[in-house]
């Protein structure tokens, strides 16, 4: 049987430091400096619940008889608010670590918001404009205005994914995808010396020969993922969903990705014009699918995105682990198991054609 | 000595792969400061001060980008278009938690605003999402709020709570003044109302640990971070062929010859090296050169002091690569070697985009990258920091002790293998 070959072909395989590279440094970098450049665009608000802030009030306003009530509903906010009278707001805030200052005149009033705290400025601003609307105008009650009955509709909506997720997770997928560069040393010394020849010698059928190439490259591929994947975890805290469907849409995903790579070989017969093709048209993919911009984000035309499978993938494995849901899931599977059918298929036909046409 | 500098020298100008590098990289680099369009953005703008209606040219356009930095952002089906649901939107907008996105859709009805949230729901992102029926006014006099409007929760954001409320609080000060002055001026009555309210005025201050650039110099430091990635690839691979020429020599028997001589390793790794910091120290005169077309702003400090940043940083790459290099004892390892080094340091260090926000794991490895110094030290220079000069001095000399010792036990440890 084929099975000393599949052996053999993975520790060749697994013993590659290309392996190591490509499957696992590679996404992990990439994806650590894609994660903290997007992190502000994909950031997700989380609610504080309690932070100090300053104010002074000018001396001689009108508002000075409000400063109790304001102190009590700030508190209600959750900010606590502290009087630094004359005090420079700059400073304050960096020698006090305060959330924001508030500087009130009688015309109007200034908020400092910083860089660092930018939920606490909003929530401050906010709580600010409020009181300042509620204070003018005439007290209509909030009471009745609780009141009005609004329609409020809640469809159903895919949850927000941060840039840790997203780019931790699609850019693994991504790599996947250009697993069969790790078969290059395998593919190529099989071509170099000959050994094509001599398994038609051996009697070894081309679905036995293919099989042979095609089982232990996706299993190389997938460990490396595997350990990438724990890694990235680990390290950067993507999450992950159940560990046994994540790894199942991997392996269907990869599966995909080398048949697809064995099929361009088996028609152009040269690893680097497989290599290359190959990787452009996983970049195209990639490009349409949202493994660079967020497929939120991308305003691609709905058509080109569903044509890509790495959009699937990517919304099915991203969905899913982030967002705990997905309806990707079915066409993902769809179009991975398609396409190793196909290509597998493509594969040992090609093949056959060809020893047919040797003999 | 001077002899063994001046036959290396000789070997490296005959070489075409180094000429071509002295000329392309420094062309190449100085381009950046030439032609740079400023609009050049990781689409990452942040819209913390934008508190105006955002007019969107059709429902279908998206509004996922407006969600930097965690806005809430509201999307708009306005069929109303009255001065009632204007100001209502300003408010809003004006509270400075919420972002308003907006389409003037007045024929729009139930039916196709459903419709597009549905798609909305899957290909886009926001908060909420609003409908402001075409009879906004007349239903929220006769006190149906219920059919004026309708909200759809998008987000699992806690923020919808409030901005329901103030929805609701808004739509009771819209009837109240309906009541007083009438459906059609109600609009231009509550606005003339919040123009007796105390100004407000926003002042955004850089965070902490940064040192505050303005924008001008966010820019300038964005170019040099671009310089010193692409000059980093010509120093590189300038330590490189030295590299090449010592394995060379190794080869083919020359350095046994020299040895003969008498001449001691280390005055011959020392000759290396200076021949090193001479490749270096052209690149950088032809940056000089190719840079002089391009003006000073581009950079934002003194010429001479950004050639100086560069040299400082070719030294450290051109030993690091030439010591790789050695230790390689392999023409095709070495320049695998110098390309990783080249693409790895660049990206780490933040020369591509910052990595402020990165992990401090990521931040611990960046800190080993040499380039991340430089853009430290290019901000102390824009801000006027006098200690940079130490700074870089210790870099430096921290860079140059480490990869020479190493180097040089590296180097007596093949040897010994041999």
């Amino acid at each position: 049987m084929i099975r000393y070959l599949i052996k053999n072909n993975f520790k060749l395989m697994a013993r590659n430091w290309v392996n190591v590279f490509l499957l696992i440094l590679c996404p992990l970098l990439v994806s650590a400096v894609l994660i903290s450049a997007f992190s502000t665009l994909l950031a997700k608000y989380e609610k504080v619940d309690s932070f100090k802030a300053g104010f002074s009030i000018e001396q001689g306003s009108k508002w000075e008889t409000a400063e109790s009530i304001m102190i009590e509903s700030a508190d209600k906010a959750g900010i606590v608010l502290v009087k630094y009278q004359n005090a420079d707001p700059e400073q304050t805030i960096r020698n006090e670590d305060l959330g924001g200052f508030v500087t009130i005149s009688d015309t109007g009033y200034r908020i400092y918001r910083t860089e660092d705290e930018k939920v606490k400025g909003m929530t401050l601003e906010y709580f600010f404009s409020v009181f300042f609307e509620q204070a003018a105008a005439a007290p209509a009650g909030a009471a009745s205005a609780a009141k009005i009955a609004l329609s409020v509709e809640h469809p159903e909506f895919t949850k927000a994914v941060d840039s840790k997720d997203y780019y931790g997770i699609a850019f693994l997928l991504y790599f996947a995808w250009c697993g069969i560069l790790v078969a290059w040393t395998l593919l190529s010394s099989e071509k170099k010396i000959g050994i094509g020849k001599r398994f038609i010698v051996s009697g070894l059928s081309e679905t036995q020969v293919t099989f042979a190439k095609f089982i232990p490259t996706t299993l190389s591929v997938f460990l490396g993922i595997g350990i990438a994947c724990i890694l990235s975890s680990v390290l950067f805290g993507v999450h992950f969903g159940n560990a046994l469907v994540i790894a199942g849409l991997l392996l269907a995903m990869i599966a995909a990705a080398i048949a697809l790579g064995l099929a361009i070989h088996s028609l152009t017969d040269n690893i680097l014009v497989t290599i290359i093709s190959l990787f452009a048209l996983v970049w195209v993919m990639g490009f349409f699918g949202g493994s660079f911009e967020t497929y939120m984000f991308s305003s691609h035309s709905k058509t080109l995105k569903m044509l890509s499978p790495i959009y699937h993938c990517n919304r099915a494995v991203i969905e899913y682990s982030a967002a705990g849901s997905t309806k990707f899931i079915p066409s993902a599977l769809l179009y991975c198991g398609g396409i190793t059918v196909f290509c597998l298929l493509l594969c040992v036909g090609v093949n056959n054609l060809r020893r047919r046409g040797r003999a | 000595m001077i002899t063994m500098i001046r036959s290396s020298l000789k070997l490296l100008l005959r070489n075409k792969g180094f000429w071509f590098f002295l000329v392309v990289v420094p062309a190449l680099s100085s381009l950046i400061f030439l032609n740079w369009n400023s609009s050049i953005n990781m689409g990452s703008h942040s819209y913390d001060l934008q508190r105006e209606i955002m007019e969107q040219t059709s429902i279908t356009e998206r509004v996922a980008y407006y969600n930097s930095d965690g806005a809430f952002v509201i999307k708009v089906f306005d069929a109303a278009g009255s001065s009632a649901s204007e100001y209502m939107l300003n408010r809003l907008a004006q509270s400075g938690l919420f972002f308003v996105a907006r389409a003037k859709t007045p024929d729009i009805d139930r039916a196709s605003v459903d419709a597009q949230i549905k798609c909305d729901c899957e290909d886009d992102r926001m908060g909420a999402a609003m409908y402001l029926t075409k009879d906004f006014d007349l239903l929220i006099s006769e006190g149906k709020a219920l059919d004026a409007l309708t909200l759809y929760v998008m987000s699992e954001d806690s923020r919808y709570e409030l901005f329901e409320s103030e929805v609701k609080a808004i739509v009771k000060e819209i009837e109240q003044a309906q009541k007083q002055v009438g459906v059609d001026k109600v609009g231009e009555f509550l606005k003339k109302r919040d123009e007796s309210l105390p100004k407000k005025e926003i002042k955004l201050l850089s965070g902490k640990g940064k040192r505050s650039l303005n924008f001008e110099q966010e820019e300038q430091k964005a170019r040099v971070g671009y310089g010193f990635a692409i000059m980093t690839l010509g120093y590189v691979f300038g330590g490189i062929f030295i590299a090449h020429t010592i394995i060379k020599e190794e080869k083919d028997k020359v350095l046994t010859r020299i040895r003969l001589t008498g001449l001691p390793s280390i005055r011959y790794f020392g000759a290396k090296f200076v021949v090193s910091v001479l490749s270096a120290l052209a690149m950088t005169v032809m940056l000089g050169l190719f840079s002089s077309f391009g003006s000073v702003d581009s950079f934002g400090m003194n010429r001479f002091t950004f050639l100086g940043l560069m040299f400082l940083q070719g030294v450290i790459f051109s030993t690091l690569s030439l010591i790789l290099g050695v230790l390689m004892g392999n023409i095709g390892n070495a320049n695998i070697c110098a390309f990783t080094v080249w693409s790895m340091s660049s990206l780490l260090a933040g020369t591509y985009f910052p990595l402020d926000d990165s992990t401090k794991i990521v931040k611990a490895i960046s800190s080993i990258m040499p380039q991340t110094w430089f853009l430290e030290a290019t901000e102390m220079i824009y801000v006027g920091d006098k200690k940079v000069y130490l700074m870089l001095l210790c870099v430096v000399a921290a860079y140059l002790i480490v990869m020479l010792s190493i180097g040089s036990v590296g180097i007596k440890l093949r040897n010994g293998e041999e």
